[in-house]
């Protein structure tokens, strides 16, 4: 893992001092790597001629880019544990809390409980079920589907969530098939967090934290009995931290 | 990888992530969607020096699950 940007050594060394980072922190002040990756702000005038557009790139072991997370505005970025998330899911840390719900094991988890503004974390609803019991998939005909459902928040973003593959059921009751989920299995959604100017006056100088709330709507069945549609009230915790805006020494400073 | 290290420096970014003061080029108007080498592509070798003054490379960095390497604007501002 390393950091790229145009400053000097000196700057990277006194962030890094400040916020206690002791990963490579790589100086391009000639902006050479950030052009040959691509990533050359092409708008950038003045002080800031020759920055970079913020994001990630995944290499291989054999130097082949691989992924690469990047937004279409620079206040907007993937969280780190977000990224490592998708590559290296065994390295995540998700933070988790179980939730009462009839029928099904519910356990709530989150990429990040700290963000900043414009940042791109992850959701999740990890859902175990019984043996034989099934709840119906999205594209479900003719019964009451699981579905994830956020409140709207002026401060949030979520896209869509996004659900497993199911499988097809056949009911020999009623002989039909159906797409149903068993098991074990989860529903994930992306949240971006505002970066406008509302939010960012409301931080203060130390923050807030909000609720993302929601609704997980399902119906259980097992072999013998489909029981009534529920719908189980979800919330995770988030604090947003207003942005660091102190600049390095005036020695070191970009002019 | 050392999970909490690395998350410390990517929150830090984060949180420094727009700089502060006049930002002619910081309108938050879409700039195009990347950009940027592509993923299949080889990626671009170089040489730098990091916040100790010591030299670095592209393939040094790279270890046997590869490298994630993070460009942000600016430690400064």
């Amino acid at each position: 893992m390393a950091a790229i940007s145009y400053d000097s050594p000196a700057i990277l060394k006194d962030f890094a001092d400040r916020h206690g980072i002791d990963y490579p922190l790589l100086a391009d002040p000639q902006s050479k790597i950030i052009a040959s990756y691509g990533v050359l702000n092409p708008e950038a005038t003045g002080m800031m001629k020759g920055m970079a557009l913020p994001g990630y790139f995944y290499i291989d072991s054999n130097g082949v880019i691989r992924e690469k997370y990047f937004e279409a505005k620079y206040t907007d970025r993937f969280t780190a544990n977000n990224v490592i998330g998708k590559l290296f899911p065994e390295l995540a840390e998700e933070a988790s809390q179980k939730v009462e719900a009839p029928h099904l094991n519910l356990e709530l988890g989150q990429s990040d409980c700290v963000v900043a503004p414009g940042s791109r974390f992850s959701l999740v609803a990890q859902i175990e079920l019984p043996r034989d019991v099934h709840v119906y998939a999205p594209d479900v005909k003719g019964y009451k589907s699981i579905q994830l459902e956020f409140a709207p928040s002026p401060e949030l973003e979520p896209t869509p969530p996004v659900y497993p593959p199911s499988r097809v059921l056949y009911l020999d009751a009623i002989k039909e098939q159906v797409p149903v989920f068993e098991g074990k299995f989860r529903i994930t959604s992306e949240v971006k967090t505002s970066a406008n100017a509302d939010l960012m006056k409301s931080l203060g100088a130390s923050g807030k934290t909000i609720t993302i709330a929601g609704k997980l709507h399902y119906q259980a069945c097992d072999k013998t009995t489909c029981f009534l549609p529920t719908s189980v009230p979800v919330a995770w915790q988030l604090r947003i931290l207003p942005l660091d805006r102190q600049r390095s020494p005036e020695a070191i400073q970009h002019k | 990888m050392k999970k909490r290290s690395l998350n410390a420096l990517m929150f830090s970014f984060c949180l420094f992530a727009f700089g502060c003061g006049s930002d002619k080029s910081s309108s938050p108007k879409l700039v195009s969607p990347l950009t940027g080498s592509s993923a299949g592509q080889k990626m671009p070798p170089f040489v730098a020096h990091d916040q100790f003054g010591h030299e670095v490379s592209s393939e040094t960095l790279k270890g046997s699950r590869g490298v994630v390497f993070l460009f942000f604007r600016s430690a400064d501002w």
